[in-house]
């Protein structure tokens, strides 16, 4: 993983915040994703720019985890979002 | 002392405050339809409501939304209703008369809910079969790509939301008052 690259948001994706967890669509799938508390927080990150060095030390920071647990957890979360056609993350 | 006047909604109970501001069990957002017994086809009947012919395994309902929900109020509250109208409590007024949720935060659940229901139906009218039951299915996927009469993003998102909402917040399988979505998935 780039870890100082943009992470980008797909094109065909669109979100909404329910007030704590985050609904996605992606409408060239058609496919529905619900992200929790800490998903949603990594998906606001995201829309803002964020790399993934950047999204890993902004979790360290507001919440009770080792970092190395924090960058296997969001490797694993990222690339499943880009399996699924929601993000692309940077080469 | 007797109540002698009607009682202000300020006044209600929270749990009936909570259904007055909500109604989306009875006005057709979550369900298509009430279930019934035997018993209770003739005088559902005789309120004038659509009672469904039997459903494959004997199952008697009523078609929603109920045309006795008036503005946010069952109008025959006092008079004779089918069973599960009094009994029904969603999960979201379960959880906020066990304590687990404030009054406040229960509205506010209600309120998104039915703004984006109201929303969806701005954009497509009327619906059969329920938000989130049967029309959720229509909704969320009729608008594949190139499809110029399907939903906007927008909607389609908002479907999904309501969804979500539903399912997280409102749905109490244990107790279900109604035919339940067709699937308990998001997809």
């Amino acid at each position: 993983m780039n870890l100082h690259g943009q992470i980008l948001i797909s094109p065909d994706v669109i979100a909404r915040n329910l007030g704590g967890e985050t609904v996605l669509l992606n409408l060239k799938s058609g496919t529905y994703f619900g992200l929790d508390s800490v998903g949603a927080r990594v998906w606001n990150l995201i829309q803002i720019g964020s790399t993934f060095a950047a999204i890993s030390d902004s979790l360290a920071t507001e919440f009770d985890a080792e970092p190395s647990v924090i960058e296997s957890d969001m490797n694993r979360l990222l690339k499943d979002m880009a399996a699924q056609g929601l993000v692309l993350l940077p080469e | 002392m007797t109540q002698t006047r009607p009682m202000e909604e300020a006044e209600l109970p929270p749990g009936q405050r909570l259904c007055v501001a909500c109604g989306l069990c009875c006005n057709g957002i979550w369900f298509s339809q009430t279930l019934i017994s035997e018993d209770e086809v003739v005088p559902t009947l005789a309120l004038g409501l659509t009672v469904r012919p039997p459903a494959a395994d004997g199952q008697r309902s009523f078609s929603q939304p109920c045309q006795h929900h008036k503005n946010g109020c069952c109008s025959i509250y006092g008079s004779w209703r089918p069973n599960v109208c009094s009994s029904y409590r969603c999960a979201l007024l379960i959880k906020m008369e066990q304590g687990a949720v404030s009054f406040d935060a229960a509205l506010k659940t209600v309120e998104t809910a039915k703004e984006l229901a109201d929303a969806i139906l701005a954009e497509v009218g009327h619906v059969e079969g329920g938000l989130v039951g049967e029309a959720f299915q229509h909704l969320a996927h009729s608008a594949p790509e190139g499809n110029e009469h399907g939903l906007s993003p927008i909607s389609r998102l908002n479907a999904g939301a309501l969804r979500v909402i539903y399912l997280h917040h409102f749905d109490n399988p244990a107790e279900s008052p109604a035919a339940a979505p067709t699937s308990r998935t998001g997809e």
